[in-house]
């Protein structure tokens, strides 16, 4: 067994070291400021009592024994649950049509108008979008009423009835976010080589064929980035509920990103606010982890 | 030349420096203030324009700079909450819920500042909250209370000859006006799903006027009694005999179909009573329904206050000062005719109301009840609009609201 030859860095090797680190240091320090010191003081405030005026008081397990009692946290994770599974398959189908639609047949101005048009939602301030969309789901002259009403339908309270809110929430979220989605795979699909998909067709392949055997199986990173991303920001919805329902009616738009709001802001109760979201982000790593079983297991299986 | 323009610039900021340093100097004094003014009328002075030609002389005459910043109601108690702990905070502040900012003493003390003259002269001043030291916090001011309204031709055209005051005439009434004109008889936003004012502006009334207390002898809060029980089960007999209309969710839209000679009665806050008129709607005011223990209206006390934080900051007296010029008579006089029109709180204001609604509450005085102010009072809130919404959706009974509300307060809020 030999030793491990010790390396010696040139002076040149430290001084680009040294210039690389300056570079990344202004975001490093910032991503330290604002993402991971706010997770570990969340965790040390989720075991006090704290209200922002007196020092935080250490208590345990008290917030989360608290909340592990908390009937509206039930029902606020499956409003959370039922709101990620209305909004990510359906976002991100449509944008991964979309854009396999305008990079396969419209690769002109038209595409880019289109590309364009879909985007707009994404730059749209989030609680304009939600005032806007409250007006058009008004029962009374508010324009999608008026649409079924004019197609012979009744109108429907949308956002009064607990059946109807939700989806009606998770709807705005979908013409939100597709677009930004939808930029995402066009770059993924625009990067799949020609020689590929001119192979396929010389050898036949059907479009549909060349979808699901060609374009899908490439972009399959993207599609676990991109639902990784959308469940993240799904299980965190907040500015849409408040705007649109303020977690009404009862509780049938409760999230619990809008339960740590409540807590934390109306109550004052940083440390039980501090516990809700950390088992939040425990759910959500949860979750990540079995959709990365999921992924690693089909490309285990693609493999074989 | 690059040295030339680094030393250039170096200058301009250290002088840049210089000058925001001596702009310091001068004591400054932030005002925070709620948006009043809804007037849609393009000659009605702004809230900002008005509090400024208000501190205009007292700026010059004490040598400070007075920043009015006017807040939107939306998330205003947090505002205030997160604004009154920072240094750099307000300093004379309008409060809303004061439970929270007494109790973590983030209002001064006002005892020791005022003359017993300037006490005297506030209406409410006793009832207004005290902290550790047992000096008062806060100016109270009445809010007045949000009377009723019912068109007398509605009335008449569905052969009712004086207004149905009792629980059980009222809902007789508004049935026979809904058969026999085919208009809607009573509207309130029940089905108000953003905010927890809507709903509790409703439902208070009901329980006062059942006989209900908002605290109990030790001073906690509690629903779960009989008044609890009546008021829901009237409120749930709305939407049982057809009348509840639970695409209404503001105020407004009840407001404009009064206006509109298409409802029957609305409770509105006491300044509507031109717009009704000015559409040529034949009205009336009523005080409140009358139920087992009477008539029972709800009214607030917001107040004005100065910031603990100013003592810190040295501007405490003056911040005082500021505070007794914004709550005067003569402030408040010109505030209520050009901005927002409320009942008077200081014995020198001449202003009057519509004399029908002075008349109409000084004849109840004693049904008007005061909304206490206790710990975790919004989540509370929160909580009894979401299982009354809850009851008329048929998931949960009048008694079950009122139990899951109770046992959600004890359990999760209070601390």
């Amino acid at each position: 067994m030999t030793a491990k030859p010790k390396i010696r860095h040139t002076r040149r090797y430290r001084t680009q070291a040294a210039i690389g680190c300056a570079y990344i240091a202004p975001s490093f320090i910032l991503m330290m400021i604002f993402n991971v010191i706010p997770i570990f003081m969340s965790l040390y405030f989720s075991f006090t009592k704290y209200n922002m005026v007196a020092a935080p008081e250490w208590i345990g397990l008290e917030n989360y024994q608290k909340l592990f009692n908390n009937r509206v946290l039930s029902d606020s994770l499956v409003n959370t649950l039922r709101y990620t599974l209305m909004t990510v398959p359906v976002q991100t189908v449509f944008a991964l049509i979309l854009a396999a639609f305008i990079a396969e047949h419209l690769k002109n101005g038209y595409g880019s108008f289109l590309r364009s048009i879909i985007f707009i939602p994404v730059i749209v301030s989030l609680i304009a979008s939600a005032t806007v969309w409250n007006i058009m789901y008004e029962p009374k002259g508010g324009l999608i009423n008026q649409v079924l009403n004019f197609l012979g339908f009744p109108s429907v309270k949308f956002l009064s009835l607990k059946q109807t809110a939700l989806p009606s929430v998770a709807a705005v979220a979908v013409w939100k976010n597709t677009g930004y989605y939808m930029v995402i795979y066009y770059a993924g699909v625009m990067g799949i080589s020609v020689e590929i998909r001119e192979a396929a067709i010389v050898d036949g392949a059907s479009p549909i064929q060349r979808f699901f055997h060609i374009t899908l199986p490439i972009l399959k990173p993207i599609t676990y980035m991109i639902i990784t991303l959308s469940i993240i920001s799904s299980f965190q919805v907040f500015d849409l509920v408040y705007k649109m329902t303020g977690g009404g009616p009862g509780r049938s738009t409760y999230t619990v990103a809008y339960m740590i709001y409540a807590y934390a802001f109306q109550d004052k109760r940083i440390g039980y606010a501090c516990a809700l979201a950390i088992v939040l982000l425990v759910v959500i790593l949860l979750i990540h982890l079995l959709q990365s079983l999921f992924f690693n297991d089909r490309d285990g299986r693609d493999s074989q | 030349m690059k040295r030339f323009l680094a030393l250039f610039l170096m200058v301009t900021l250290l002088a840049s420096c210089m000058v925001f340093a001596q702009a310091d100097d001068k004591t400054s004094l932030t005002v925070w203030i709620p948006q009043y003014q809804f007037s849609k009328d393009e000659n009605a002075i702004s809230d900002i324009d008005f509090w400024n030609g208000i501190l205009a002389d007292f700026a010059e005459e004490n040598n400070v700079d007075v920043h009015v910043e006017i807040l939107p109601w939306s998330d205003y108690n947090t505002t205030i909450y997160t604004g009154l702990l920072n240094n750099d905070g307000p300093d004379v502040v309008y409060v809303t819920d004061n439970y929270d900012l007494v109790k973590n003493n983030l209002l001064l003390g006002l005892d020791s500042y005022l003359t017993d003259e300037e006490k005297d002269n506030y209406l409410l001043w006793d009832i207004g909250p005290v902290n550790a030291e047992g000096e008062h916090v806060i100016v109270p001011m009445d809010d007045g209370i949000a009377p009723g309204y019912y068109n007398k031709d509605i009335l008449a055209e569905s052969g009712i000859d004086a207004f149905p005051e009792t629980w059980e005439d009222f809902l007789a009434a508004s049935k026979a006006i809904q058969e026999k004109t085919g208009k809607q008889a009573f509207l309130q936003n029940w089905g108000a799903t953003s905010g927890t004012s809507a709903l509790m502006l409703a439902f208070w009334p009901y329980y006062f006027q059942a006989g209900g207390k908002m605290l109990d002898e030790n001073g906690e809060i509690s629903i779960d009694n009989e008044a609890g029980l009546a008021a829901l089960n009237f409120l749930k007999s709305f939407y049982d005999e057809g009348i509840f209309d639970d695409t209404i969710v503001s105020e407004s839209e009840s407001i404009d179909k009064f206006a509109a000679g298409e409802l029957a009665f609305v409770v509105a806050d006491m300044n509507k009573g031109n717009t009704f008129t000015n559409n040529g709607v034949n009205w009336e005011y009523f005080f409140s329904l009358k139920g087992a223990a009477g008539y029972g209206a709800r009214t607030a006390t917001d107040s004005f206050a100065v910031a603990a934080k100013s003592k810190e900051r040295g501007t405490d007296a003056l911040a005082v000062k500021a505070l007794t010029l914004i709550t005067s008579g003569a402030t408040m006089d010109a505030f209520h005719e050009q901005v927002f029109a409320l009942p008077r709180f200081t014995k020198d204001s001449v202003y009057t109301n519509n004399p029908a609604y002075d008349a109409l509450v000084s004849a109840h005085t004693d049904a008007v009840y005061v909304v206490s102010e206790f710990e975790g009072k919004a989540s509370f809130e929160d909580a009894l609009q979401a299982n009354i919404q809850m009851m008329f959706m048929g998931d949960l009974t009048p008694e079950e609201v009122l139990s899951e509300t109770m046992s959600y307060y004890v359990d999760q809020i209070k601390q």
